[in-house]
């Protein structure tokens, strides 16, 4: 196995709710992700994994544990230094429809690019991206003028463009059908080979199970 | 369907406290205009009578009917008469303060018992005027009796001037030659009492009717009695007057109209044909009437900019409102609701929110008006006056015209959303039109037309000031060109804005920041649904520039030219003695007056200087062709100096070099300009001129001006049918010392220059009890009643309200528009943050977003409202021109006016800023991008 890309320790999420008690939504997961491998969290709804995810992408902190990005434990970091690597290293895919609706296909994958501060070759990578997810003439479309599993793909291409080392997806086929939801995880498969990048996405969807490397299953914020 | 509507209500606070403030404010404004009117108008009214009764010293409102019967003729009785001028005085509605009959006999000669100093007989005439028991005291004697008394006597009595002027006594007894009693005995009347005034200010004595000082007084009954009996019809030459004393203060501006129309009808038939004397009322109450037209023209039209964007925000918020339950109607419609079901809804919601509104826009009106009330400047305003506020029945019309308004307004727009099921509700979100105005060009059909408006106004500038003068309104065509250019101009700048930015875009768009870059391309993207805001922003600097021009020209112009037709703070003349008596009597005497001490006046506490200004304005210019009138002018340089000011640019030299060659030649004169156009001098040309009296002067020319102190080059001499005719007037200034040598000494102004507003002055003055004067102008005095003065006021109020207003208005349409946006908006912003934009980033882009919209409509707005005051503020003007304006007029704009409304609009738009970056900064990324689980 090659070496985890990312690893938690005990990683817990608790949030306060009435009466002083607290809520544990994440209770103490400790797993390991490999680098290049397409991990897929697996639970129902409310087991967890979104905010298991949320915290592994930087955008929470977790109330207990550690996760170490890198081998770096990226809990103790300030929100600058996490904005930047969410900006350099990580790269996002959500749910619903996440694109900037008043930009392009194209503008939203640039924008990617200039989020992250690069500057030389933006318009090859970005053609080259988006004809990667096989939208390479529709680019200059508008977000409201695709369909939704086009528009996921921008999202994938927006999500690769900036060469993130590790691209975290929640739920990214929960409003597709399943043929669709198939060429949504065979699109990673390819990212995977093509970009080298590491792949997080959650789903309830069972039948996505055999595409990953490494599945874990969440129930009530427990590993199983 | 009322607690449906109640429940709708409380989903969307923020919509409806937006529809009741824009529901509020437009009752408000709609209920201020009448309630100022009224009770400004009013005040005008009662104004111009007092003002009337001051310099003529009379009662000014005393409708008088007049008829004279002669011996042997067949006229209408008395009585009849007495009874019809009842009537119509009843029918004319004004309140009467006191009725005053006169009756008299033509004088006649009557002889004297006893003879003194040899006259034996006297021209008299037999009087008798109702109530004058109660404003008379008894000097000597009684009052006459109802009765002859037993010798057969007719009981007079005189007044004391008539006392000493007929040289009449008590127990006199007269006998008429011509007269006889009704019974064909001889008229004698004997005199029984003296009696003075006792107070001839009192209005009872200018109702009591003119006599040449001859009359002697019998008693009312008596003379009725006596002369109006039965057997004495066609007896006597004799004439009746009854005089109703108006209280002018009871006559509601209201009533002025109807009375107008009434009083003209009278006299034109019946028996009160040819017997109505015209009296000063008439032409107050024309005048007035003539007045109050204009200026509620003038003020109806600077209200209308603002209750048309009152409308408009009304009309945005429903729409918005609306598009915010596109959902709730298609989902109604899909399941059966009706179309008439869903607009009986709202209808009722309209009609709901207007009800309310109106329990707090009636009060907040009163509010208003009494803001217009004590309007000083544009936004300034002094607790010193205090309207009155009354309500009248125009108040409620208003009021529910302004609901009918605001409830069309946003029901209207119901009505294309209730055709919309669920379906066309998605196929028409997919599309995304370009607005109406931009198809047709509206913006630029504005500006041609306004444009057209503007030049074709500058054409006939000169007519419209006569226009004015002559009592019309100014077109209101050129306050619409007005608006348009104003509109259009905004409109223009509303289409160049995604321009602009796309060229911007263009240029930097591989060097801009990530959150400049999104914000850019996020407005450009989103161009439309900023139109109207930016819209507004724009209207309402552009108005707010614009009224501050206005209101300060208006007022600055008339309070600069009241200044300079004053000369001085204080101007006064004296009444002198002189020796008129004897010259009266002996031709060959000369006239001489006795100057009064001018040394007192420099001692006067807070005078700073006062100086001697001869003004003879019955002067000629001797020069063989005609009798060219003339003022002359004789000053002493420096004093004169001292005491005047002359604004700059008013002269080609500066105003001292003018008085420094005067002085440097006691027969220096320098003359108005018109001398030189008109009747062709020239510098060093010798002058020739004289007084009333015919005393000559001679001067060399020195100098020409275009203005001086009080110096009017033109006049305006209404005619006989109100048109206005121009005349030159001609000035010329010299040393009065130089004229008083040639001319000797007449009596001369005392210009004085005050330090402590005249108060010093007027303590002064208070105390000199011999002291008479024929002449006082205090400037000060005259400033105050310009500022006061209806239609500057009101101008004032207007345009200030209508800034407050829309500078509201803005701030709650900017405000809701954001925060709109902005809530519309947060999972993109969740977006941006996970793919790892800092907070700060977040707010730089909304600042962006700021400087694309807000930022640039300021700018925008600003650019629009200087030039439109430029083009338009000068014509406007001439809506408030006096037939003394002399000075020329000068668009004034005072740098403080326009920091303090920069300073609004931008403590206005912190507060905005403020409260959206709070939003921002509540808003959580995991909830925003609704990351949570589900």
């Amino acid at each position: 196995m090659k070496d985890a890309i990312l690893k938690t320790v005990d990683v817990t999420r608790s949030f306060p709710i009435a009466g002083g008690r607290h809520f544990v939504a994440v209770d103490k997961v400790s797993m390991q992700i490999p680098e290049g491998c397409l991990a897929i969290l697996r639970g129902r709804s409310g087991s967890g994994k979104t905010t298991l995810l949320n915290m592994l992408g930087a955008l929470d902190m977790p109330t207990g544990g550690g996760i170490f990005f890198m081998g770096e434990d990226i809990t103790g970091w300030t929100e600058a230094k996490r904005e930047r690597l969410r900006r350099e290293k990580i790269g996002f895919v959500f749910q619903s429809v996440s694109l900037i609706p008043m930009m392009t296909a194209f503008e939203n994958v640039d924008f990617a690019l200039r989020m992250a501060g690069i500057k030389k070759n933006r318009k090859e990578r970005c053609e080259e991206c988006l004809k990667m997810v096989g939208l390479g003439g529709r680019m200059h479309h508008m977000p409201q003028e695709m369909s939704g599993g086009e528009q996921q793909r921008v999202a994938i291409a927006r999500a690769v463009a900036h060469r993130p080392s590790i691209i975290f997806a929640d739920e990214p086929t929960a409003e597709l059908d399943s043929a669709t939801s198939i060429n949504v995880v065979n699109l990673f498969k390819e990212m995977i080979e093509k970009e080298k990048v590491t792949i997080v996405m959650t789903t309830h969807d069972t039948s996505l199970m055999g595409a990953g490397n490494v599945v874990y299953e969440l129930e009530d914020g427990k590993l199983i | 369907m009322f607690s449906l509507m109640i429940h709708k209500l409380m989903h969307k606070k923020w919509m409806v406290f937006c529809l009741l403030i824009g529901n509020i404010l437009l009752i408000a404004v709609a209920a201020s205009y009448p309630l100022y009117r009224v009770s400004s108008f009013q005040k005008m009214l009662t104004d111009e009578f007092v003002q009337y009764g001051e310099e003529n010293r009379c009662w000014p409102a005393i409708f008088s009917i007049n008829n004279s019967v002669i011996k042997g003729g067949g006229d209408f009785g008395f009585d009849q008469i007495e009874e019809e001028a009842f009537r119509v005085v009843g029918e004319l509605g004004v309140e009467v303060k006191e009725t005053v009959i006169s009756l008299w006999l033509s004088s006649q000669k009557a002889a004297v018992f006893p003879v003194r100093d040899g006259e034996t007989e006297k021209r008299l005439l037999v009087m008798a005027v109702s109530g004058m028991e109660n404003h008379v005291e008894l000097l000597a004697g009684k009052f006459p009796d109802e009765s002859l008394d037993g010798d057969g006597f007719l009981e007079v009595m005189v007044s004391d001037v008539t006392m000493v002027g007929q040289d009449i006594l008590t127990g006199d007894e007269y006998t008429f030659e011509r007269y006889n009693f009704p019974d064909g005995s001889p008229c004698k009347v004997r005199v029984v009492g003296v009696y003075r005034a006792i107070d001839e200010k009192e209005p009872y004595w200018d109702a009591v009717a003119d006599s040449s000082g001859n009359q002697i007084i019998a008693s009312m009954a008596a003379f009725q009695n006596i002369f109006l009996s039965e057997e004495a019809k066609g007896q006597y030459n004799m004439s009746g007057s009854w005089n109703f004393i108006w209280d002018y203060e009871k006559i509601e501006t209201s009533d002025v109209r109807p009375l107008l129309h009434t009083l003209g009808d009278l006299g034109r038939s019946g028996i009160l044909k040819d017997k109505i004397s015209e009296g000063a009322y008439l032409q107050i109450l024309t005048d007035y009437s003539s007045k109050a037209n204009r200026i509620e023209a003038t003020l109806l039209i600077l209200q209308v900019p603002v209750l048309l964007l009152l409308c408009a925000f009304l009309y945005m918020i429903a729409g918005q409102m609306l598009q915010m339950e596109q959902n709730e109607i298609s989902l109604m419609r899909s399941r059966g609701a009706s179309k008439k079901q869903i607009i009986f809804l709202y209808l009722m919601q309209s009609i709901f929110l207007g009800m309310v509104s109106m329990f707090v826009g009636i009060p907040l009106g009163a509010l208003f008006c009494k803001m217009l009330g004590s309007s000083t400047a544009f936004l300034e305003f002094s607790a010193v006056r205090n309207l009155e506020i009354r309500f009248t029945f125009d108040v409620i019309l208003y009021v529910a015209a302004a609901f009918l308004l605001s409830v069309m307004m946003t029901t209207v727009p119901v009505i294309s959303y209730s055709r919309i099921s669920i379906v066309n509700l998605k196929q028409k979100r997919s599309r995304q039109k370009k607005a109406l105005w931009k198809k047709l060009y509206l913006d630029l059909i504005f500006l041609a037309v306004s444009f057209y408006g503007f030049y074709s106004f500058r054409r006939e500038a000169g007519r419209m000031t006569e226009d004015v003068l002559s009592g019309q309104t100014l077109n209101p065509l050129l306050y619409v060109s007005f608006s348009l250019f104003i509109l259009g101009a905004g409109l223009l700048c509303v289409r160049l804005q995604p321009f602009l930015l796309k060229c911007y875009y263009a240029v930097f768009k591989n060097h801009l920041k990530p959150s400049t870059y999104a914000s850019v391309l996020g407005t450009i993207r989103t161009e439309k649904k900023q139109e109207f805001i930016i819209l507004f922003m724009i209207l309402t600097v552009a108005i707010g520039i614009s009224n501050t021009v206005i209101a300060r020209t208006i007022v600055l112009n008339a309070v600069d030219n009241t200044r300079y037709i004053a000369g001085a703070d204080i101007t006064l003349k004296e009444k002198w003695s002189s020796n008129m008596g004897t010259v009266m009597r002996d031709s060959s005497v000369g006239l001489t007056y006795y100057e009064s001490d001018f040394g007192r006046y420099q001692t006067i506490p807070g005078v700073e200087t006062a100086t001697k200004v001869l003004v003879e304005r019955e002067g000629k210019l001797v020069d063989g062709k005609g009798d060219q009138k003339v003022t002359v002018m004789g000053i002493k340089a420096s004093g004169f100096y001292q005491v005047t000011t002359m604004k700059d640019g008013l002269l080609p030299y500066s105003y001292a070099d003018y008085l420094n060659v005067l002085a440097a030649d006691s027969q220096a004169v320098i003359v108005s300009e018109n001398f030189m156009i008109k009747q062709g001098y020239r510098l060093g040309d010798t002058i020739a001129y004289q007084n009333a009296d015919g005393k000559q002067g001679v001067g060399y020319i020195y100098g020409f001006f275009t203005y001086w102190p009080t110096y009017k080059p033109t006049g305006y001499v209404q005619g006989q049918d109100g048109s206005v005719q121009v005349v030159d007037e001609y000035l010329i200034v010299t040393n009065l010392a130089y004229l008083q040598d040639k001319w000797g000494v007449y009596p001369y102004e005392i210009w004085m220059k005050v330090n402590d507003g005249g108060e010093g002055f007027y303590g002064w003055l208070g105390e000199q009890h011999l002291l008479s004067l024929t002449q006082l102008s205090d400037m000060s005095a005259e400033e105050n009643k310009i500022i006061t003065d209806t239609m500057f006021q009101g101008t004032n109020g207007i345009l200030s309200m209508s800034f407050i207003v829309i500078l509201l208005l803005c701030c709650v349409g900017y405000l809701i528009y954001w925060i709109m946006s902005i809530r519309s908006r947060e999972l993109l912003f969740g977006v941006l943050r996970a793919m790892g934009m800092r907070k700060k980033e977040i707010n730089w882009l909304l600042i962006v977003e700021q400087i694309c919209s807000g930022f640039y409509a300021i700018v925008a707005g600003g650019v629009i409202g200087i030039l439109s005051s430029r083009m338009f503020v000068p014509m406007i003007q001439q809506a408030y021109a006096a037939s003394e304006q002399v000075l020329p007029l000068s668009l004034i704009t005072r740098n403080s006016d326009l920091i303090q409304l920069f300073a609004i609009i931008g403590v206005v738009l912190c507060i905005c800023l403020i409260v959206l970056g709070r939003i921002i900064s509540r808003m959580n990324i995991s909830s925003a991008l609704k990351l949570g689980e589900d």
